[in-house]
């Protein structure tokens, strides 16, 4: 496949040495350029392939749905990292949900334990355990600690 | 490292009677409340604060003579997110003469701090309480108080409030008088910080960003820059406050929190807390308030007390001393005031409203709601709302009048005018539920039919409201605070306070509705209102009698559904007519304290529509319930 931001030529197994640093590899629907480290859908499977051809498409091949923007930058963030990780808040992507994170006192350059994923990312920061939902903590990028 | 403080803003500094003020700030769920209530003892009283209606407490505590005390809502810093932190900022701003209390978590001292620096920026004199100090204890959580207190130049106290822990010395600390203002903290701001708010001001005046920044000047700011501005603001702030910090107080790094307990994980994860909310909405809600506090309580004080021993000896007093029928009518018989106003507000609705007050308490203090938010949040996103609005959603189902006031914690206008909707239309109060339950009890069917019928009507309304509401869908984010013991104390001293404000707000109208219905009765302006919507209780199925409780359902829906009730009991009742009256009433205009809120809290605009549309629906929900169930060939 073709990396749409660098236009690296790339199989899709060479992009598991750039996954190799996520910890959320093994359940995730996105693929990374080994050149450039921009996220991008995997390409479907054959099999579903043949599925859309006999029923019809049905959403299967698309991205998951990602605010505008946040597909395109290298790293991650904090909806992205599995349960029980511990991370290092980098910076906030949507400047229009910083407020939030400033009441509840979570600062680029803390660490961060996520708890849970589900229904809500639960996240632990020194002895207090936040909720936020999906929407907002995609809004977190974050590096692995 | 300090420089003299500027005697800044001497702008109206009412001195409340010769009292000096003091108020109680800090973020929410730090135990303001209580150290409110442990210093003022009993004396609570709720006041509504001017130009708001936001309930600011305020007492007087016999350890402080001179002092008033008052309570404010839970704010993270000046500038504020949702419509009770800006109450909390005006009334910062308005007094810069009052003694601020800044009580705070103490084992989260380092994420609270930055709010103190604010607050000593803007020239306020400032006590640190640091509460909750047995819970950083067990954390090994070790602040040396005196130290921090000369590093911010201002008193530290350590408390523990729930125990009264440290309050004595807190007394101390206010009576020793803290009359000296404190230094401002000299907090080093990065160059671009400094460099956009030297913009935003005329040159000359000192750049302390506390004094300088405030929403409205906030507002005109693009985005990025704004929040550039206030990240940066923030991050010097929290610089500073570690610096002091690392060198007075120590936090431990914990790998595991009361987080980790066996109840917590249960009360956290989905296949597990779904069972567990049904089986609070069983136990707290059906068995406690629906079964003991609307029948056995209801029962007892209604029958036992009210028509034995008040009703009758007031009637005949009453009968002897006025001799006009008509003027009796006022007073006593079907519609007095009180027979019906007064009968209504102490035996009926008192130990409804008492009881749920008592168990939303407890659910409050145990830390359980948060939780109950972040498992509706998905259900919620659906309807425009966030996990957040659980809170005023489940009190609504206690007082709607209350739960519209406290829609100030949602975030967004949009929120906030979708949460009134719903409270307004389809969820219906303690008062009404106690009635309507005892109706739809009779059948199971009915009371099925009747749980679907609501819920439909809530989630479509949400939804349509989600879509046609303009504004940014809702995000939702929340602390979750560990699962606690509730204190029998602070329960019962809130839900007294809940009762205390529901009486003072609700009492009134129930006399003022008896002296209406008792007018429009005299005058005959009654009967020819019930003549012109005949042909729309007809449309309905219901008997012409029905007429009158929908005419009272205008007043309280519960008058209404305790009107049905009796139609019920006298047999002139079918079930098909059951369940289409007990819908309509219960999908009836909210009662007026809730609509004068609604024109209150949103405008006239949007509550005389609100009634237009609820009236709209709960008729045309009524007409069709009933013209499908004839079909359908239920009688």
């Amino acid at each position: 496949m073709i990396c749409r931001e660098c236009g690296t030529e790339f199989d899709e197994k060479q992009s598991e040495v750039a996954c190799a640093l996520c910890c959320a590899r093994s359940h995730c629907s996105m693929v990374k350029c080994p050149n450039c480290g921009i996220e991008m859908p995997r390409p479907p499977h054959p099999l579903t392939l043949l599925k859309e051809k006999l029923f019809g498409k049905k959403n299967m091949g698309k991205a998951e749905p990602a605010p505008d923007g946040l597909c395109r930058r290298p790293g991650f963030t904090l909806s992205e990292i599995p349960e029980g990780k511990q991370v290092l808040v980098e910076r906030f992507l949507d400047p229009a949900h910083v407020r939030k994170f400033l009441a509840l006192g979570i600062l680029p350059g803390m660490s961060l334990t996520v708890v849970k994923q589900n229904p809500s990312v639960l996240v632990r920061a020194g002895y207090s355990v936040f909720a936020l939902d999906k929407a907002l903590a995609q809004t977190v990028l974050v590096r692995k600690l | 490292m300090t420089k003299q403080n500027p005697d800044f803003e001497a702008k109206e500094a009412k001195p409340g009677g010769g009292l000096k003020q003091i108020f109680i700030v800090g973020p929410p769920n730090v135990g303001k409340s209580l150290i409110f209530n442990r210093l003022t003892g009993k004396n609570v009283s709720v006041s509504n604060y001017p130009g708001t209606t936001v309930e600011v407490s305020s007492g007087v505590s016999p350890n402080l003579p001179g002092f008033e005390i008052r309570d404010t809502p839970g704010a993270y810093s000046l500038i504020p997110i949702t419509e009770e932190e800006r109450v909390s900022r005006e009334i910062i701003l308005a007094h810069p003469d009052a003694l601020f209390l800044h009580v705070v978590d103490a084992k989260n001292l380092r994420r609270m701090l930055p709010f103190t620096l604010e607050l000593l920026e803007l020239g306020r004199r400032v006590i640190l309480v640091l509460n909750l100090m047995d819970e950083a204890r067990r954390y090994g959580v070790v602040i040396d108080t005196e130290a921090l207190g000369e590093a911010l130049g201002i008193p530290v106290v350590a408390t523990v409030a729930t125990k009264g822990e440290g309050l004595d010395r807190l007394c101390a600390v206010i009576r020793d008088g803290v009359t000296a203002l404190p230094p401002v903290p000299a907090i080093d701001y990065p160059p671009e910080v400094l460099q956009v708010l030297r913009q935003l001001v005329p040159s000359g005046t000192p750049l302390v960003p506390a004094r300088i920044v405030s929403p409205d000047l906030l507002e005109k700011l693009p985005l990025v820059e704004r929040t550039e501005l206030e990240l940066g603001l923030r991050l010097a702030r929290q610089r500073y406050a570690d610096g002091i910090l690392s060198e007075v107080a120590s936090f431990p790094a914990v790998s595991q929190t009361g987080f980790s307990s066996f109840l917590n994980r249960l009360t956290m994860n989905v296949w597990t807390a779904v069972p567990i909310a049904l089986a609070v909405v069983y136990f707290g809600v059906y068995q406690f308030v629906g079964k003991f506090g609307a029948g056995t309580l209801v029962d007892f004080l209604e029958n036992d007390i009210y028509e034995t021993y008040i009703t009758p000896p007031l009637t005949t007093f009453v009968e002897r001393v006025i001799p006009s029928r008509t003027l009796q009518d006022l007073f006593v018989h079907d519609y007095g005031m009180f027979t019906l106003g007064l009968r209504y507000a102490v035996a009926l609705i008192l130990p409804i409203v008492g009881t749920f007050f008592l168990m939303f308490s407890v659910l409050e203090d145990s830390g359980y709601l948060p939780r109950l938010a972040l498992l509706l949040d998905r259900v919620f996103k659906k309807l425009g709302l966030n996990g957040r609005a659980v809170i005023p959603i489940v009190l609504g189902f206690g007082c709607g009048t209350m739960a519209t006031v406290v829609t100030r914690i949602l975030e967004t206008k949009r929120e906030r005018i979708i949460a009134t909707l719903l409270l307004g239309f389809a969820i219906p109060c303690s008062a009404q539920l106690g009635v309507v339950l005892a109706m739809v009890a009779q059948r199971r069917e009915i009371f099925v039919a009747w749980l679907v019928v609501m819920g439909a009507v809530f989630m479509v309304l949400g939804m349509i409201a989600a879509k046609k509401v303009p504004g940014r869908p809702p995000v939702f984010y929340l602390e979750i605070p560990p699962l606690r013991v509730p204190r029998l104390s602070n329960v019962l001293t809130k839900t007294y306070s809940r009762m205390y404000w529901y009486f003072v707000e609700i009492f009134p109208l129930f006399l003022a509705a008896s002296v209406v219905i008792w007018l429009g009765t005299i005058t005959g302006v009654f009967q020819i209102v019930i003549q012109a919507i005949q042909p729309v209780v007809q449309a309905m199925g219901l008997p012409p009698e029905a007429a009158h409780s929908l005419l009272f359902g205008f007043f309280r829906r519960d008058y209404g559904a305790a009107g049905l009730f009796d139609l019920m009991n006298h047999g002139r009742l079918n079930e098909r007519q059951i369940f289409v009256s007990v819908l309509v009433i219960s999908l009836f205009l909210p009662c007026v304290a809730m609509f004068a809120v609604m024109q209150k809290e949103r405008g006239w605009r949007f509550a005389v529509g609100t009634s237009a549309a609820i009236l709209v629906t709960a008729t045309c929900v009524g007409i069709s319930a009933n013209q499908i169930l004839r079909l359908l060939g239920w009688s």
